[in-house]
């Protein structure tokens, strides 16, 4: 009725020469947040490529020479000596509780901890770090199936794990994934450097949260120490790809470098065994993480040209 | 006789009488070097940097400060602890102790305190001296002298650290931060920053008066505090000194040098009390010297010989006390009057951080000793071999083994003074049994002690070095001829911030050790079962090996001290986390050893409303708190009354456990709880190990009880 009322006569012309529309592919800003990511996301998928079998998997990105993240399940004897830790790491349940309550479904929240991150300042870098958190699940769970691994209950009863224990795979662990990537992109912000810096608290922080996985009673720590070393070259992929140039490539588990059976994974022995190597071959580019990138570290630099 | 190794080493060369714990500390610190990355152990280091600091305005000699501190003492104590501390002397030093006299400030300084008839010392941390609690009903402060050990030092006391406030100084600030006027609201915040009771600006320091719960406030409220319009006249007739003890980061996760601030600070409320008491009544004719004194010290470590004749902090109180019977001769005086000193049992009774085993000659025990992840401080067991058990004629003599989780050490054994690293960050003392300053039965008995020394399980800090958590194993093997007993005792741990998390204490992780009741209860020492056995007392703890028995504090398990157990009020059940004596038929080490607490106080109300209320951090404010360490404070207002109630009837003031283990079994006899304290008359001795002579009733019921308990 409102048409019939304000348009008149129309005889089906256009009234406008050429509408006002972004040229640039890598121009997204007038998508909603949404929409945006899934474009991005879309795009980025499609440059991996997860393969395995045997317990065996790995993480190919196009241009590169070799896969960026190779993934190897311990044994079962390995995962048995493991226990031990979930028997020790339980005494931390009373303190770790909240934690790990709203962990399952949130770790993004406590990186707002160490640095500024709201929807109007930083917008664009929570864009990027969702960016990377939603990466990480669709490889993780493609390395989880090719290494599929039974989870601490399927070993004993007297786990009793306080939370309920996901259907996939225990190796490698999806929480660490998650949070050492976002650490990586994060770091890597603060910090201004291309170069992954262990040393950056971000690192702490997600080593506590793969950590509480442990005291939930629901990973080893060989999930973590897995779930460590992929999450981090998937966050240095995102890194590199927005700067040019070539990736690296880490390999964890029997044959590469790997947690032993009765170690536990400490932030210490990370920073002394995460040693990525150079790839030779370009890393491919995107457009729209370019974008996404350059806005994010637009929002940590200063006029002094250090990060804010 | 078990064969010597020779990777056992000195480390006593330098100092023949240094602390074992004092000894790893320095270690530690050394091993850092200078502009090193590698931080053993981030709390030690900032532990020995802020002595160094705070002690002595940045000098590099924390020694120094010790021995400035000790001088007061006589010189066999002086000496003594010089050489514990690990204190290398120099002409430096030698010149502090030349200048320094007493812990007494001038005598224009000091209050006079006439209608005083007692006085309450209390000794704690986090003590909120503008409470209305501790003024008079003008607003002036009732605190006769205050010493804050952590604040900025002043040149014009007397003291090697901190300094002091006395009454009009105290209520001079009171007055200032009340908008001028005593009645004025009390801006707390400025008052407690410039007393030197809150520190907002040390990142580790006092913190607590800024919150909601503070020990030390909590303790003096229930010691000493009343209604400042006090229609019983309790304000009117006690007096209080304090002593602030500086943050757990200078004393020490583990304590390691919490004896040494204890000494000091009862040194300064026992000298300071009589200073007082001469400048009001130096020139009249008075029998009895000095004002009757009772002192609350809730703190304490788990872990010693707990021997009075070995152990130091026991060994001072006794000297203290020697000494002060003498200190009348010569003068007008008769006698000096009482100074007493109570203190908690401990709240390590569930805490599975005790251990005793009878062996036989070449028997072994096998404890599995559970270090926790993400301990952030040091872990430290104590073991103690002796001869008290039955059939034994010799000294004990046993051999050791440390091993870390999915490892087997070798049996070991080192002379006394020795050491051993087991791996980096795993350590063995083997403890040289000192020289006693002042035996309380005049020889020490041969006794064998270890202790054992882990690095943290976690660090913040890059490169430090940690040790793995998980369960470890401690051997322990009789190499001697006859039976003995052996002792271990996780000691003392606690984070360095109150409210942290990270000094995850470790445990004794037993098999045979039931957590639990059949009904699913937490497990006691004791039991008396009304509900589905026949109404007795019965011991529900292990019979050896891991035990709730005989895991009261070290610092409180000796007769110079009165010792305070708790319980709950709404039915008399003794507190489960309150610790727990020896036990029925367990040998004390000496006549001046302790087997039982003296008597208990409340220290819940009930099982749901757990603690007691009083005061809280904010004046006006009332917090329920919870541990054996309010049952002591009560127990000094019970002391203090007692005084007082004697000098105005003319009676002879007695000690601290002549007043309290009387009046528990007095009240005992009143049968006042639903749980009795006799089932029949052969159990005293099961009841006595968690309740000591028995229950004494609050001595201070809140205004607005909770579930109308008093």
């Amino acid at each position: 009725m409102t048409h019939d009322a304000t348009v008149g006569y129309w005889d089906g012309v256009s009234d406008v020469t050429q509408p006002a529309f972004p040229a640039s592919v890598g121009d997204l800003d007038y998508l909603s947040p949404a929409r945006r990511m899934q474009v991005t996301f879309g795009e980025l998928l499609s440059h991996f490529r997860v393969l395995g079998k045997d317990g065996v998997a790995e993480v190919h990105l196009r241009g590169a020479g070799a896969p960026i993240a190779k993934i190897v399940r311990p044994s079962p004897a390995e995962f048995k000596q493991q226990l031990v830790y979930l028997r020790s790491y339980a005494d931390l349940r009373i303190d770790r509780n909240p934690e790990i309550n709203v962990q399952t479904s949130d770790i993004l929240s406590f990186f707002g901890s160490l640095a500024m991150l709201n929807a109007s300042r930083r917008k664009h870098t929570l864009e990027l770090l969702q960016l990377t958190q939603s990466l990480c699940v669709s490889i993780e769970m493609q390395v989880k199936h090719y290494c599929r691994a039974p989870r601490p209950i399927d070993w004993t009863h007297k786990v009793q794990p306080v939370i309920q224990t996901p259907d996939h795979s225990a190796f490698p662990s999806g929480h660490a994934t998650e949070s050492f990537a976002i650490a990586t992109v994060l770091s890597a912000l603060d910090t201004g450097k291309g170069q992954v810096d262990v040393n950056h608290p971000a690192f702490l922080l997600a080593h506590r949260i793969a950590a509480n996985r442990v005291v939930a009673g629901v990973h080893f720590p060989v999930d973590s120490a897995a779930g460590a070393f992929l999450g981090c070259q998937i966050g240095d992929v995102i890194n590199r790809m927005a700067a040019g140039g070539a990736c690296s490539k880490a390999g964890y588990g029997p044959g590469e470098v790997a947690l032993a059976g009765d170690q536990d994974f400490l932030p210490c022995w990370f920073r002394n065994h995460y040693k990525p190597a150079e790839l030779e071959g370009a890393a491919p580019t995107s457009a729209a993480l370019n974008e996404m990138v350059g806005k994010a570290q637009g929002e940590w630099s200063t006029a002094s040209g250090g990060s804010s | 006789m078990a064969p010597v190794d020779p990777q056992w080493h000195p480390y006593q060369d330098e100092n023949p009488n240094i602390s074992a714990y004092v000894h790893w500390l320095q270690s530690r610190k050394t091993q850092a070097g200078p502009g090193s990355q590698f931080l053993a152990d981030m709390q030690s280091v900032s532990r020995a940097d802020a002595l160094a600091v705070h002690f002595l305005g940045g000098a590099s000699e924390p020694d120094a400060y010790v021995v400035h501190a000790m001088s007061l003492h006589d010189d066999d104590m002086r000496r003594r602890t010089i050489e514990r501390f690990g204190i290398r002397g120099n002409a430096d030093s030698n010149a502090l102790i030349r200048r320094m006299t007493t812990l007494v400030p001038q005598v224009d300084k000091l209050p006079t305190a006439p209608g005083i008839q007692a006085i309450v010392g209390v000794i704690d941390t986090d003590i909120a001296l503008g409470h209305r609690a501790f003024r008079d009903a003008q607003g002036a402060s009732r605190v006769l002298a205050a010493w804050q050990m952590e604040a900025e030092g002043d040149a014009e006391t007397n003291l090697p650290l901190g300094h002091a406030l006395y009454r009009d100084r105290l209520t001079e600030l009171l007055e200032k931060h009340s908008g001028g006027r005593l009645d004025g609201p009390l801006d707390t915040y400025a008052f407690n920053t410039e007393a030197g009771l809150l520190n907002m600006s040390e990142p580790f320091g006092p913190h607590a008066l800024a919150g909601r719960f503070a020990h030390g406030t909590h303790v003096l409220d229930l010691a000493a505090g009343c209604d400042p319009n006090d229609p019983d006249g309790f304000a009117g007739k006690v007096g209080i000194i304090t002593v602030t003890l500086p943050s757990r980061r200078i004393f020490g996760e583990s304590g390691e040098f919490l004896d040494l601030f204890m000494v000091l600070a009862l040194q300064y409320i026992h000298d300071v009390s009589d200073a007082i008491w001469k400048k009001t009544y130096g020139q009249a004719e008075m029998k009895v010297f000095g004002y009757p004194t009772v002192v609350n010290l809730s703190f304490g470590r788990q872990a010693a010989s707990k021997n009075p004749d070995i152990d130091l902090f026991p060994q001072f109180i006794n000297r203290l006390k020697q000494k002060r019977k003498t200190l009348v001769a010569g003068k007008k005086y008769e006698k000096a009057a009482r100074f007493e000193v109570v203190m908690p049992a401990g709240n390590d009774n569930q805490d599975r951080v005790h251990s005793n085993h009878k062996l036989k000659p070449d028997e072994t025990a096998c404890l599995t000793w559970r270090l926790q992840p993400g301990d952030q401080s040091g872990n430290f067991v104590e073991i103690w071999a002796d001869n008290t058990e039955e059939g034994s004629n010799n000294d004990p003599e046993v051999a050791l083994a440390v091993s870390p989780p999915g490892t087997d050490q070798a049996l070991t054994a080192g002379e006394p003074g020795t050491m051993l690293d087991v791996q980096n960050g795993v350590r063995i003392y083997s403890l040289s049994v000192p020289e006693p300053v002042g035996t309380m039965t005049g020889k020490p008995p041969k006794w064998q002690g270890f202790l054992i020394c882990t690095a943290p399980t976690e660090s913040p800090l890059p490169n430090a070095q940690v040790v793995p958590s998980g369960a470890w194993t401690i051997k322990i093997r009789n190499m001697s001829k006859g039976n003995i007993r052996v002792r271990g005792m996780i000691q003392t741990d606690q984070s360095t911030l109150p409210s942290g998390r990270v000094g995850r204490r470790s445990y004794f992780d037993d098999k045979d050790y039931q957590r639990f009741t059949d009904i699913g209860g937490e497990r006691d020492a004791i039991l008396f079962d009304d509900k589905f056995g026949d109404k007795k007392w019965t011991v529900t703890d292990s019979d050896g090996g891991v035990t709730r028995h005989g895991s009261m504090s070290a610092s409180s398990t000796h007769k110079g001290v009165a010792c305070v157990a708790g319980y709950r009020l709404s039915d008399g059940c003794p507190t489960p986390y309150s610790a727990a004596g020896l036990g029925p038929e367990v040998a004390a080490p000496g006549e001046n050893a302790r087997r039982a607490p003296t008597a208990s106080l409340p220290t819940d109300d009930s099982r749901t409303h757990a603690g007691l209320l009083a005061a809280g951090a904010s004046d006006g404010s009332c917090v329920p708190m919870r541990g054996t360490s309010f049952a002591s404070a009560l127990a000094t207002r019970f002391v203090a009354q007692s005084f007082v109630e004697a000098l105005e009837t003319g009676d002879v003031v007695k000690s601290a456990s002549s007043y309290l283990y009387p009046a528990s079994v007095r009240s005992e006899g009143k049968g006042p709880f639903p749980i009795p304290y006799h089932s029949d008359g052969t159990e005293d001795e099961i009841t006595a190990a968690k309740l000591g002579g028995g229950r004494i009733s609050h001595p201070k019921p809140p205004i607005i009880p909770r579930l109308g308990y008093r």
